[in-house]
């Protein structure tokens, strides 16, 4: 595949995924470890999407999409840093900095679709206004309408920024991008105890940390095996 | 007032029928399509009741039909599924006009509270890490893992949540807040911090350079990390600050091979 093909193949996976996190289905798919492996196929390295979806997913572990709290846009992020994870290796990066530059991009693209989807649910403000004054006059189709334009936004609004990510990455990252290098990336060593922050943070009492002292005992003994 | 008969659906006044059960089931995944700061769910909560309005003929019927429905409505995307059931079976019975309001009132901040409690604040998490530990243990598997997990009680709660509505009513919510409920939330939530746990364990004692500075590197953050939580700072720019001090040891020679 061309890296025209590639950007635009994940630009399209970014839009449908982008719909999961909350406008339509919330089945998970927006969530990184799914959204790493759909396009670690897509790059044909399944191995590294894992990767960056698992890092992604211990940071954003505490990400809730409830009510009007913002939050980052994690299948456009999560996809984007696959691709570019895929644009540094084509490059000559080892895998170490490929995919810790990688998830770098993509934090920051999360952060820029968090904006994105403010953006949008603006824009659902006045579709709704328009579907209440069609609804006056005993008018449904303004219903349909706002629910097939707010799709049609929140698809595009992800996969426009995956494409411009990824051509940025295209035309800048992979020039300056380090060749050679590690080939093992330490996500897990900062990634994980992010995540067990949060797992402790958000918990009320005690025991947590008898539960969590629980399983990294048995995390060593099983690894160590 | 419109009919079962008029409106075009084979049914009892009052009883929802298969297809208008599954049609609302259908549009509930579309609950959020075109949330807003103003009316949050609104939108979607009237789009997804379209199957039971009184047909177009009724111009007057179906204005306060949309109407009533059009307002602000919020509450947690899986559990509003008993909101619809009930507020689908008052229409049908005709009680619509009289009911819609308290019924929505009466069920949407429970079911609020107990949906968030557990899909986004145990079940969700949950899912995540045996994804995240699917990846280190069983990669093939880790992402249908944890779809699965999450989804068969999510698409089975959203199911059930029309049905027992359009049974129950008012006091649809008792069906979720039940015996168990807080059992639950508690045991998923202490399977998280274990598997969490695990995948600590794991960064520590697993495979790849610097395993003498490993621990403390992972203490640091720990630390860092629950002092970060505490304060409120976004986990985006907690990331951020992991992700260039993970390239930083990567460039030292400290974690990475």
């Amino acid at each position: 595949m061309t890296e025209a093909g590639l950007i635009a193949a994940l630009a399209l996976l970014a839009g449908v995924l982008a719909l999961d996190a909350t406008v339509a289905f919330q089945l998970m798919l927006s969530q990184p470890v799914v959204s790493g492996a759909l396009a670690g196929l897509v790059i044909g390295d399944p191995g590294a999407g894992l990767a960056i979806g698992a890092a992604l997913q211990l940071v954003w572990l505490g990400v809730l999409p409830v009510g009007a709290a913002p939050f980052p846009d994690t299948a456009v992020a999560t996809v984007v840093g696959v691709g570019v994870a895929a644009i540094l290796t084509e490059a000559g990066s080892g895998v170490g900095w490929a995919i810790g530059i990688a998830i770098l991009v993509a934090l920051l693209t999360g952060a820029l679709g968090q904006w994105l989807i403010a953006r949008v649910r603006r824009l659902n403000m006045r579709l709704a206004d328009m579907a209440i004054e069609r609804a006056k006059q005993g008018s449904g189709r303004g219903i349909g309408l706002a629910v097939a334009f707010a799709l049609g936004a929140r698809f595009a609004a992800g996969a426009i920024l995956a494409v411009v990510v990824l051509s940025l990455a295209s035309a800048v990252v992979s020039r300056v991008a380090p060749v050679g290098g590690p080939t093992y990336c330490p996500v897990l060593v900062w990634a994980a105890p992010l995540g067990a922050a949060w797992i402790v943070a958000r918990a009320r009492g005690r025991a947590v940390w008898a539960y969590l002292s629980l399983g990294v005992l048995a995390g060593i003994v099983v690894t160590s095996l | 007032m419109h009919t079962p008969k008029e409106s075009g659906h084979q049914e009892e006044e009052g009883r929802l029928s298969t297809a208008s059960r599954l049609a609302v089931f259908a549009r509930s995944f579309l609950l959020q399509s075109v949330w807003n700061p103003r009316g949050m769910q609104n939108v979607g909560f009237c789009f997804a009741l379209m199957p039971v309005a009184p047909p177009e003929s009724e111009r007057a019927e179906r204005a306060a039909f949309l109407e009533r429905h059009l307002k602000f409505f919020n509450t947690n995307p899986t559990l509003a599924s008993y909101v619809l059931g009930a507020t689908a079976a008052a229409e049908r019975a005709g009680r619509g006009a009289a009911e819609a309001d308290d019924l929505k009132r009466a069920l949407a901040g429970p079911l609020g509270m107990a949906g968030d409690g557990l899909f986004w604040g145990a079940l969700r998490p949950f899912a995540a890490l045996v994804g995240v530990l699917g990846v280190l243990a069983f990669p093939l598997y880790a992402a249908a893992a944890m779809l699965a997990i999450y989804n068969v009680p999510h698409v089975v709660l959203r199911w059930r949540g029309i049905v027992r509505g359009a049974e129950l009513g008012g006091a649809a919510a008792r069906d979720m807040l039940g015996p168990g409920f807080r059992e639950l939330v508690s045991l998923l939530r202490a399977a998280a911090a274990v598997i969490g746990g695990l995948i600590v364990g794991w960064a520590i004692a697993g495979a790849g350079g610097g395993a003498e500075w490993r621990a403390v590197v992972v203490g640091v953050y720990f630390t860092l990390g629950v002092a970060a939580a505490r304060l409120s700072v976004p986990p985006t720019v907690i990331g951020i600050a992991g992700a260039i001090g993970g390239l930083v040891l990567m460039a030292t020679g400290v974690a990475g091979g």
